[in-house]
């Protein structure tokens, strides 16, 4: 499994920077793949961040001897053996031993998939990508949130500690979170040109917060829930 | 099957070696019976039904890859 981890930023430079300073690494031992080079957008609207995936190129181990984001000072040389793991890493959950579990549970569901593990934004994920995305997803997400959360129980118990990882598959989630986003921003669009509250199709708890979330600061509509249980669903009124 | 939720289970208990899983064959549906020791029975259930209705759902999941529907059955 390879490491890297992807960062955010508002700029492209800022994205990078955040990904050498998480990493502890020198610019020229890490090579830097583009994954979104970000909008600036109108008015803070429709903007995004611009993101980036940092690989750690080979022979050059973790964090050596730079100072951490929480002040302390890993140690060098001496214990920069490959065998040796730094405090960042007893500290994060044990990725390779979280993708062994998974890989067993998907073998064990006659699926083929491949996992591979980053951190985002200090979030440990677990992406899975092979030819059977769809029936790991589910209906509505439904097995792709039943996989997580037994990963995560199993992990807890070998681990004797909490795991909260996320389990993605072929970033079924991102696309989600994106896909949400911009229904948020198309219905604004909509309600500040008519004026007239518009509800968005029935959703669960979780997809709704993202709507509400993407829409709380803007200054043209507000958004609340209507409905019950299933039907429960967001509707944005002009302010 | 069989082999999934023994898997899964057994590494959610604390008395894996109480652990059994049966696999009943029907016409159209396969049975599959989870026995597990009396303090384990939590465990497997979950608050609110949680563990126990992934459990059914990641089953699922893999009986459509195989063409089978499966029923999981926790026996107290």
């Amino acid at each position: 499994m390879q490491r890297f981890i992807e960062k955010e930023g508002k700029t492209l430079d800022e994205a990078r920077e955040n990904a050498l300073k998480e990493l502890g690494a020198k610019p020229e031992d890490v090579d830097i793949e583009v994954l979104d080079d970000g909008k600036a957008g109108v008015l803070g609207f429709g903007s995004r961040s611009a993101r980036v995936r940092a690989t750690l190129k080979k022979g050059v181990s973790e964090k050596q001897g730079h100072e951490r984001e929480d002040g302390l000072l890993t140690t060098t040389a001496e214990n920069a053996g490959p065998a040796h793991k730094t405090q960042a890493e007893e500290h994060a959950p044990d990725l390779e031993r979280a993708g062994e579990l998974l890989s067993n549970m998907i073998q064990k569901m006659h699926m083929n998939g491949n996992v591979e593990s980053h951190i985002r934004d200090g979030q440990a994920v677990l992406n899975v990508i092979g030819e059977d995305s769809n029936l790991l997803i589910g209906k509505k997400g439904q097995t792709l949130d039943a996989i997580q959360y037994l990963m995560n129980l199993m992990y807890s118990k070998a681990a004797k500690k909490k795991a909260n990882m996320v389990v993605d598959v072929e970033d079924y989630k991102v696309r989600r979170v994106k896909r949400l986003q911009s229904i948020a921003l198309e219905t604004r669009d909509k309600v500040k040109q008519t004026q007239k509250p518009i509800a968005i199709a029935p959703m669960d708890a979780q997809d709704r917060r993202i709507i509400h979330v993407t829409l709380q600061d803007d200054e043209h509509v507000k958004t609340i829930s209507k409905g019950e249980g299933l039907f429960r669903k967001v509707v944005v009124i002009p302010k | 099957m069989k082999d999934l939720i023994l898997y899964v289970v057994k590494a959610l208990v604390d008395h894996p070696e109480s652990v059994e899983v049966n696999e009943l064959q029907g016409e159209k549906t396969t049975v599959i019976e989870l026995k597990v020791a009396q303090e384990d029975l939590g465990k497997v259930i979950g608050k609110q039904g949680r563990t126990a209705r992934s459990l059914r759902t990641i089953l699922n999941a893999a009986g459509t890859k195989l063409g089978k529907r499966c029923v999981l059955e926790i026996i107290e």
